[in-house]
Parts: structure tokens; sequence; C-alpha cells
């Protein structure tokens, strides 16, 4: 029996030997610098391109923003969304593609190619993508195709416009803007990441309130302590922290700052944005 | 008294006068081998009569006729013969008969088993395919239909392939957990099993009791294989572009001995199907003793490492906007390829296959055999096999599907989401980038090297799904004649089985690690970090290149079977009846604790899916460990009439009935996640019953035969699975207590029309259908939705993949110089496809009103069962010519040059399967929305193809 044995692992061993024999890709550090002719400009000068609530702008010359991405998709609270920052501001990039982060994750410094894109905002709220035509509302935006990643047009040019520069590393990450009060919110914050500090959710006095439903997406009202100003926190059910419980007392949660209409709101990336908070 | 002694005289002689019959005798053998052919029907002109050869070759006739007669030769794989004798004196003895063996037909039977080596390789639908039709005899239906109705996927009576019981050298080879054999497992060792005994259906069996589909019994011991040496070397583009293959038996020698060996290289860098590599080794080792008159003992080895690469059926879409392919394989200019295949992608430059087969079922089998005098035998045989049969795969966490035909990739889903600048833009670059409509090995690459850079798990990676089983088979089989009429077939089968079922890390494709927990469970119970757990003893576990994840489980069966037959013979009577009785049993051990399924759970050990006491209820862990026992009594008794109206005219009449064991494969209705059964109704054996009746018709002219047949089953069970990309899981559907019909009929003629020229025409017309409503349980592995249980409305539907009418008309030329010409046309008709069961419940059509015409066309759509290949004209026309040549009566050539499907008719669909996602709202639109988005898949018949065979023998 033994010896059986022995053959029938050889003939294993043949079998495992014969296979896998594919000339492996090496790993390539993704490199972009600017060409001739290339100009770069700051996410608030391409902001100022457009004025809040009228149709998309087109952005039909050579130009190019930098930044370092501070918000990713990985927990699924951010959904199909990347937010970018540069020393000037930060930006919501609406890309039509899930699971972006397994391309442009946090502490990625990425450069974006604006020609043909179309920056617009949601409802306020600045948003650089695509646009469609609406039968009733005419020009709107929507999310950038990702396949143009992969594509070229018909004239052989590649319509790639998402440009990674070196492996992401978490320390470039901007520090955080430190907020204390909603009055100390401006304009230029939105798409920022930023640290809510000394706030408290009052609804959550229970001790069993999540951040979120299942397949939903909810509200929560933070209360800053220092002056009592509010800030609406959203959670998406389809993230994978929204069934943590809120916790109760002060501290502070760090995320993404966004604009509804009128309403400020504010963004977890994923359950580590969530501080320390005590108990008073 | 001298007058009585005269008298006496004069009687005899008178009496010996009156008596006196002229004895005509002969032995046929092969012209190759000088080896004595058994089964060879003799015919006699003068008088009509006919006789067939003994084991020994022996024919003999008795005849009062003198002068001039002709006798014709005529048996399956010998060219048919005839000799102008002069019967003259008493015992005329024609000496040796030399016939030419019809070496066209082990061509034919290479076609065969070439196309069972490339089983059907769907996503897992509820269609087991196997090619089930070797055939010895000289029926005309069965030996043709293997090799005409094969490349359709026909199934002889549309049964599938677990009622068909295939034996090597006695031990019967079906796998346990799924009941079908796949010849594959054997492939390349084609000269290993020429040597074969087969019945249809259920008719008396000297070997076993037998199955609803038939039994075959292939002789592989080295007595058996064709003495000499052979090479034979194949050109073909179906599935490998070469094949060489080398036997060499001595034959039983005088020394008492009989040695055989074979191996055979099979290679193709692309079949048919792009992407599908083949890579094939085969070898066999066979001796054999013969200790004294009455014993010998038979030692055979086999096994056939096999590497390839697989097919994957893809939407008409996918197929419309793909590039056609020219004869030689360059890219064409048009479109309208039905042989894309979604699983193949360049990586650097070389085409990698992300769904191989990597398999090696090595089989031994120690065989003895009693000779307890000339007419009776006792057989016992004793196999082991040990499988090691893997499927590579894809599997991705939290990162783009890397398929390239998923769906969002074509345009189709983007009409349906009113982008049409979306659906142009993919359109185009489906048409022009070879690159965007296969597998991106490189850039999934890339996506784990930078999730390397972020200090995060692999985001792709291939895994290996084994199912290692280790086999053992113990088999006695006694033939006792008792005298010139009564017969006895007795036997006892035993059958002991381990499969392992597990997955491995094949190829990390550049990832550090991969981690083993399930992503949707992560998703959907975030407070809970157990449910995403595949093994919560090793929780959040970092798994590397040949790590065991993700599941891993035994099943265990085991089985008994003990069974007579009975066979009367008189001068144009054999009645025969049996009787089999069977116990067998299957119980699951699971290694993980499953963390969807990781609390206790009460099970009964069951009869026949009845527990009989309170002890047989047991309280076991929902995933670990053993669970327990279900066993199964089981009976058959069948009967049968044979009854010769002449020499020419047969009536057959055969009836089965009789209760099959529950298979394992379908009574756990998750087993990779858990012990769960389906409900104990389910387990109720399922009951069969047979009928057919034929009539066969043997005259020199005309020879063949027409059956009719229905066969019935209740309380089956069924399990399929299919892959739902939207969550990443398989959702398998276990069906139980539902009834079948096959009724049909076929139809087998062979005309001998000319000298050399012979017509046959072959037909198979049945309906196969289901004679009620299943119940399902519905099941997804990731735990995601809860288990469910619907009835099906499925009553009515025909059972999928093979064409419930196949017919072929062939013409055919024998040369004297031995060439050989063929023609068959073939139509084809009536195949219907895999439904997805989740369509036919009452919540899926729940809300349409069936008064309004509008609802009406919406459940016509979600319920009917689509029928394939009714647009078109599926004929196909397949030719072969062939020549043997014999040089100094010692060496044989055979060339035999095959094409099939000539008119490259590549518009015929073989099968296919509805997409399993489907609405789970109320709303009409989000229902019709699900059914524009996610159309079926198909597969095709390959268009014209070759195989060159050239064979030399001495």
């Amino acid at each position: 029996m033994k010896r059986i044995h022995y053959i029938l692992y050889l003939a294993i061993l043949f079998v495992a030997i014969s296979c896998n024999n594919y000339p492996i890709s090496e790993p390539q550090k993704p490199e972009f610098t600017l060409q001739e002719g290339d100009e770069l400009i700051s996410i608030e000068a391409l902001k100022l391109r457009h004025t809040v609530g009228n149709t998309p702008t087109y952005i039909a010359d050579n130009v190019y923003i930098k930044g370092i991405v501070t918000g990713d998709d990985e927990s699924g609270n951010i959904y199909k969304s990347i937010y970018i920052q540069d020393e000037t501001g930060g930006l919501n990039l609406a890309i039509d593609q899930v699971n972006l982060y397994n391309h442009m994750p946090r502490g990625q410094e990425v450069y974006v190619r604006l020609q043909g894109m179309f920056i617009g905002d949601y409802n306020n709220m600045y948003q650089l993508g695509d646009t469609v035509t609406d039968e009733v509302y005419g020009l709107e935006m929507s999310r950038y195709d990702w396949s143009n990643e992969y594509m070229t047009d018909s004239l052989g040019n590649s319509t790639k416009h998402f440009f990674c520069n070196g492996w992401p590393d978490i320390n470039k990450v901007p520090a955080p803007i430190e907020i204390t009060s909603s009055a100390e919110i401006t304009s230029d914050m939105y798409g920022m990441l930023v640290t809510l500090k000394n706030i408290t959710f009052k609804d959550a006095v229970s001790g069993i309130l999540p951040w979120s439903i299942s397949e939903q997406t909810v509200n929560r009202t933070a209360t800053f302590l220092k002056d009592g100003s509010t800030i609406i926190v959203r959670t998406s059910g389809y993230s994978n922290f929204y069934a943590d419980y809120i916790p109760l007392g002060t501290g502070e949660i760090t995320g993404i700052l966004a604009l509804f209409g009128t309403t400020q709101q504010f963004y977890l990336r994923d359950r580590n944005d969530i501080g320390t908070f005590i108990e008073q | 008294m001298k007058r009585i002694y005269s008298f006496l005289l004069f009687s005899i002689a008178f009496c010996a006068t009156l008596l006196s019959q002229n004895t005509i005798k002969g032995v046929v053998k092969n012209s190759s081998n000088q080896e004595p052919v058994a089964g060879v029907t003799v015919t006699l002109s003068v008088d009509k009569s006919q006789t067939t050869t003994n084991q020994k070759g022996e024919f003999e006739f008795k005849t009062d006729k003198t002068g001039d007669a002709v006798l014709t030769f005529y048996g399956s794989n010998m060219i048919n013969h005839q000799l102008i004798i002069s019967i003259n004196g008493k015992v005329t003895e024609i000496g040796d008969v030399m016939l030419m063996p019809n070496v066209q037909n082990s061509s034919k039977e290479d076609i065969i088993l070439n196309i069972s080596e490339n089983e059907l390789d769907d996503e897992g639908s509820s269609s087991q395919n196997v090619s089930t039709l070797l055939s010895s005899k000289g029926d005309v239906f069965t030996s043709n239909a293997s090799y005409t109705f094969s490349p359709m996927r026909f199934r002889t009576r549309g049964l599938d392939g677990k009622y068909n019981n295939t034996y090597i050298n006695g031990i019967l080879v079906n796998d346990a957990e799924k009941g079908f054999f796949t010849y594959s497992q054997i492939g390349g060792l084609n000269d290993m099993v020429r040597s074969k005994e087969n019945v249809n259906a259920t008719e008396a069996a000297s070997f076993t009791f037998g199955n609803v589909g038939g039994a075959v019994s292939i002789n592989a011991r080295a007595s058996a294989i064709r003495k000499g040496f052979k090479v034979s070397q194949v050109a073909s583009n179906r599935t490998y572009v070469t094949r060489t293959m080398a036997t060499y038996a001595t034959g039983m020698m005088d020394n008492g001995w009989a040695f055989a060996v074979s191996a055979s290289y099979r290679w193709g860098n692309s079949g048919y199907t792009e992407g599908t590599f083949y890579d094939a080794w085969a070898f066999a080792a066979a001796a054999e003793k013969r200790i004294n008159d009455k014993h010998s003992l038979s030692l055979t080895l086999m096994g056939a490492p096999t590497k390839r690469g697989q097919q994957a059926g893809s939407t008409q879409e996918a197929y419309d906007l793909t590039p056609k392919r020219t004869f030689f394989r360059t890219e064409s200019s048009r479109y309208g390829n039905n042989f894309y295949n979604a699983n193949w992608g360049y990586q650097n430059g070389v085409v990698r296959n992300a769904k191989q087969v990597k398999t090696f079922t090595p089989i031994a089998i120690l065989s003895h055999e009693w000779k307890i005098d000339d007419i009776s035998k006792l057989t016992t045989s004793i196999g082991y096999k040990c499988q090691m049969d893997g499927r590579t795969a894809m599997n991705w966490y939290k990162a783009a599907d890397p398929r390239p035909d998923y769906y969002r990739n074509l345009p189709n889903y983007h009409i349906t989401m009113d982008n049409p600048a979306a659906a142009e833009v993919r359109e185009e670059l489906w048409r022009t980038d070879e690159s965007y409509r296969q597998v991106n090995w490189d850039r999934m690459y890339q996506t784990n090297y930078l999730a390397n850079e972020t200090g995060k798990s692999g985001r792709y990676m291939i895994e290996n799904r084994r199912n290692d089983q280790q086999v053992i088979t113990a088999n006695s089989v006694l033939n006792y004649t008792f005298s010139e009429n009564y017969k006895l077939d007795a036997g006892v089968e035993l059958q002991s089985t381990l499969a392992n079922h597990y997955k491995l890390v094949d190829d990390l494709l550049g990832a550090n690690y991969w981690l083993d927990i399930d992503q949707y469970g992560e998703r959907d119970n975030p407070g809970d970090p157990n449910f995403m757990q595949n093994d919560l003893d090793n929780p959040n576990r970092k798994v590397y290149v040949g790590d065991k994840f993700g599941y891993n489980y035994k099943i265990f069966t085991n089985s008994a079977k003990l069974w007579g037959q009975f066979t009367y013979s008189h001068t144009n009577l054999d009645v025969y009846a049996g009787v089999q009785l069977a116990y067998s049993n299957f119980w699951r051990e699971g290694l993980m604790r499953n963390g969807r399924a990781s609390e206790d759970i009460t099970m009964a050990s069951t009869l026949n899916g009845k527990c009989y006491a309170q002890n047989w209820i047991k309280t076991v862990n929902g995933s670990y460990g053993n669970s327990p026992v279900q066993n199964f009594i089981t009976y058959a008794a069948k009967a049968g009439i044979n009854y010769r109206i002449t020499g020419r005219h047969i009536l057959t009449f055969n009836a089965a009935y009789g209760t099959n064991p529950i298979l394992a494969n379908n009574a756990y209705f998750s087993p990779r996640v858990k012990a769960n059964l389906i409900p104990l109704v389910g387990l109720n054996p399922e009951t069969y019953l047979n009928l057919d009746l034929s009539y066969y018709i043997r005259t020199p002219i005309v020879n063949g035969r027409i059956t009719v047949y229905n066969t019935m089953f209740w309380n089956s069970t069924d399990l399929s699975s299919f892959y739902n990309d939207e969550y990443n899981t398989f959702v398998n559907f276990a069906m139980y207590n539902f009834n079948k019909r096959h009724t049909g009929l076929e139809l087998g003629l062979e005309f001998n029309v000319a000298n050399g020229f012979t017509i046959d025409a072959i037909a198979a017309v049945g309906e196969n259908i289901y004679t009620s409503d299943p119940t399902a349980t519905i099941s997804m592995e990731n735990g995601i939705n809860p288990d469910v249980e619907r009835i099906i409305h499925c009553k009515g539907f025909h059972l999928d993949g093979a064409p419930e009418i196949a017919t072929s008309i062939g013409f055919h030329y024998f040369h004297p110089s031995y060439w050989f010409f063929d023609v068959n046309v073939n139509y084809f008709a009536n195949t219907y496809l895999d439904f997805n069961p989740l369509r036919r419940t009452d919540e899926a059509i729940a809300g349409l009103n069936p008064e309004k015409e509008q609802d009406a066309i919406l459940i016509n759509r979600i319920t009917q069962q689509e029928k394939l290949n009714t647009g078109i004209v599926p004929i196909t026309v397949d030719a072969s010519i062939g020549k043997s040549i014999r040089i100094n009566y010692k060496y044989f050539i055979n060339i035999n040059l095959s094409a099939s499907n000539i008119f490259n008719n590549t518009k015929i669909k073989t099968g296919g399967y509805e997409q399993s996602r489907f609405s789970t709202t109320n709303s009409y639109t989000d229902r019709e929305t699900y059914l524009n988005r996610f159309p079926p898949k198909y597969f095709y018949a390959y268009g014209a193809t070759i195989y060159l065979n050239v064979g030399f023998r001495f």
C-alpha cells in the first residue's frame, strides 16, 4: 500500500510540476510626468471655471490637476467616487466603477488629465466627471466611464484620464483640517479631509444606535460641543461598518466634508476614522 | 434371424439416408492476427439458414442440399465477406475463413472517444453529458449513433450518464458521488478499450444486473489487447492537434503469459475553440498469467494525466460581436464567432486560460478468472482508483470582475441603462481590441502589486477546486450454464469511496497572500466577524500557493449489490428474469468550521429517507465533523423475452422496475458550507420503470432494428448549481420529489445495396420531460440570503442539452482494394435550454395579471423554456475516406481521414443555460430589465473539423 502511495505522490508531483509556466509580469511602479504643453492647475483654479448651479463646464484645454487621494471606496461608504486633495482644496472625482481603491487608494498621487472632462456640481458640491443629456433637465453631471482608461479614440489617441505617479504612501495624505464648529467651515473646504473635533451624537444615548441601516443611507446628527452647531454624518448601509454602534460621549471623527444643497455633510471613510470617544 | 437382421440393417440404412444431413463447418478468423472471431453471423444461401460463430470462431450448418452454395459472413468490426463453396459429401470442411477487420471502426471509435475527452465545460448546469456510446455489437443504431450523434451531445433515450454502468475488467468505474463515468479519465488509451461487451438499456447482460441506460464491460486484460505492435499518429483540429500512440501486446503466449503496454501523448496549443490547450499523457500496462487450464490472473494499470484549457459559454451578443476565425485560425474581417471563449487572455503575450482542468486518475485492477468448466466461469476482480482532479478558476476579492464577458463590458447592459454612448464605446472596443474581450492577466498582476504596496491581501488569484477520491471496488460474477437451456448469471459488487473536496491556492498572481474569508459574508453581517469566516478555527487566515482554503469536506460512500439473473433458452425463445438487491450509504465529514453554519443542528440518520428510531436523531455541528449516515436499501427486478420468429426476424421485449438510491451529490444542497440535507422526502429512493419492445431484422440485404421505449422515473432528485456573479457565489438548486418520462423510438437499418455499397438510416425520436413539479431548496453559499423552499413549475419541460430528435443517413462504400468511403447526412432537432428554476416559482410572476395582454407576454417570457435552433436548419454532413494497405502479409497501414460538418454549419447550438440572476421585486419593469440584461449563454457545435489517423500495425 505504501509503495502505491509513493508512486501516486510522484504522479501528483508530476502533475504539479507541469503547471503554471507563464511569464510573470513584473511590478510596474506607476510613473507620470507632465509633457511639453501640459499645464498644471490647482483644484481651486479648476473650481473657478464653473459656477455652482450652472450646467456643467467642459474643459477643452490641455490642463491637469494633481492631488493625493484622501478618500477611497474600500469600506463601501464612499461609492463610485474618489476624493483627491492638493494645497488649494479637495475634489470629488465621480467615476462609474466600483472598488476604485484597487487603482487609486489613499495616499496615491494622481494626475488627472482634464481635457474632455466636465467640471460641474451635484447639488452645489463640486464634481469632476462626465455628462449626460436628460430629456427634461438638459446637460447633467454623470460619472466618468472607467473603460476610457483602457481605450483609444478613433485617431488612435489614448482616452485615459487618470495617471498614478509612484506607489501609494499613506504618509502623503495631508493632515486633516481640524474643525470645532460648523461656523469654521468655508466653501473651499468641501471635498477636503477634515477632523470634526469635540462632537457628540445626541441621538446615540442608548448606546446601540448603528451608523446606518442595511442597504439604506442614513443621516446622523453630530453636535459640536463648542457652540452647539451641528453637521450631518451620512453613512451608507453598504459600508462594512454600518452596523457598528455610534460611541457615547465626546470625541472626534475624520472624513470627507461635503455639501448637499445648503446642508453640510460629512462622510466617514472607514471605522478607523472614528476616534476615541470619552463619556463624561 | 437373418431376416430380422437384414430388416434392421435396411431400416437403419433407410433412416440413415433420411437423416442424411450434410455438415458444413469452418472457423472464422481475423486475418490480421489469426485469432478466432466470435459473434460473426454466417448465412447459407441454399436454404437461407443462419448461425453465429462461437467463442472459438467455429460455425456449423446441417443441410440436405448439395451442390454450390454461397456462405455470407457479416459481423461488427469485420468486413463482410462471401465465400462460394461446394457441398459434396457428408462433411464439407471449409477450414479457416479469414475476415479482414474493419479498422475504420476503430478510427470511428477514436473519434467518439475524442469527443468525450473534451467533456462539456459549462459553469454548472444540471446536465451531465458523458459519451457513453461505445458499442461492440453489430447493432446498427448503437454503433452508428455514437459516431454521428456525439458532436451534438446526444444522449441515448435522453438518459443522464449516471444511468449507464461502465465496467473495466469487472470493476464498476462510475463515480460514486455523481453517478457517471468520464472517459477522459482513460483518455488516450483507446487501444486498451477496444474489446468490450455491451447491452442496451435493461437487456440481459452476463456481467451485471445493469442499469436503465445500458451497460458496457471493457476487457482491458493483457490477453484481450490485439496482439502485435501498433503505432498511430493523429492530426486534428478538434481538441488536440497531435496524438501519438503506441501499443504493444503479446497476446496469450504459449508460456501462459500475456503482456500489453500502451502509451500516448496528446497535445494542442489551441483546439477548435481558442484558448483551449491540451497537454495529456496516458499510460497503461497489463499483465496476465494463465496459471493452468482453469485459472488465470490479470493485472491492469491505467492512467492519463491531463491538462487542458476549458471553454466558456457566452451570450449571443458576445458571439456576434467577436470577429470570425478562418479555417487556419486567423482573424477574419467579418463578425459572428460562436466559439468565442471568455476563459483565456494574454499574459506577456502568452495565451493563458483561467479555467483549466488538471486531472489524473490512475486505476489498478486485479482480476481472476476461474473456468469452472467449458461453459461456466467465475470472475473476481478488485480495483483501486485514486482520483486527483482539479479545476482552476479565477477568484477576486473586492475588485472589479475580471471576466471579459462580464455583463457591464458588453453594450447590451448600457442599452438597458439608456446609455447609448457607453454602449457604442464598448461595442467598438469589443470588435477591435482583442485584449478587451479576453482576460487581462497583466492588469490583475498590477492590481495585486498595488495591493502589496498598501499592505493589503491579494485582489485576484487562481484557485484550484479539487475533487480527490480513493475508491476500492470488488466484484465477483458467476456465469453458470446448467445445460443447453438454463443459464445463471449472478454477482456481488462492493464499493467504498472516500471523496475529499477542497480548494487550493493555485496562483497568487503576484499578490503577497490571500485572505481566507468570504467578502459578501463580510459585507452582509458586518457586526459579526465570524459570519465571513470559512474556517472559524483559523479566522482571517493568510493563505499561500498550495494551501487549502475556502472549504474542505469529505464524502464517504459505500455500496453493496447482490444480483442474479436466470435465462432459459429454447430453440427460438430466450426468456430471462433477474433481481438485484442493494445497500448503500453516505455521510459527510466537514473539516472546516464555517462561519455561516457554526451552530449545532439536529440531523437524523435515515433509511430510504425515513428516520426509524429516536436514537437515529443526533445533534451535530452544522459544518464541522461527521454528519449522520444516510442509508438506502434498494431493489430491482427485470425480465424479458427474445423471440426469434425466424432466424431473420426477432422480437424482443424488456421490462425493468426498481429503485435507485439518492446520490450524495444531490442530497447535500450546500456541502461546501454545511452538512444540511435536502428535506427527507427527497431522500426517498428514486423509482423507475423501463419498457422496451424491439424488432430486429437480419437478412443479407437489410439488417437492423426498430425499438419503442418508455422509461419513467418517480421521486427523482437533482442538484444544479449556478454561479451568481452579483454576489460572487454559487447558488444551489436542490430539486427533489419530481417525476420524469423518456419516451420514444430508435431506428437503425443498414441496407446492403450492392457489392460493397451500404446505406444506413438511423433515427432517434423521443421526448424527455418532467412530468411533475419539483420542490427545490435554494441556497446561496455565502449565506447572503437565507435558504428557501419553492415549488418549481417545470412540468412538461424538456431535459436540457441532448437533441430529442437525431437522424442520419449514411452512405458507405467499400472498394475491394480496401478503400473506404463514407458520407453521413445528419439532422438534429428539439434541443432545449437548461432553465433557471428561480424563474419558475410563484414569486417570479407574482403580481402579474395573465388577463392583461402585456403582463401575459412577460409571463410567457419569464416562464417558457427555450427551444434551441428553431430559426435554422440543423443539418450537418460528415465524410470520411480510408485506406488499408497490407504489406507482405504482415504489415498493415491504415489511413483514415474524417471530416465532420464539412459544410461548416456553425449555427447549431448544442446547449446552454439561462443566467441565474433574476429580479427579486414584483415590478414589471424590473423583471423585464433583468430578462433583457441577462440573456442566456449558449454552446455551439464545432464547424468543419478533421481527424486524420494513420496507424501502422505489425
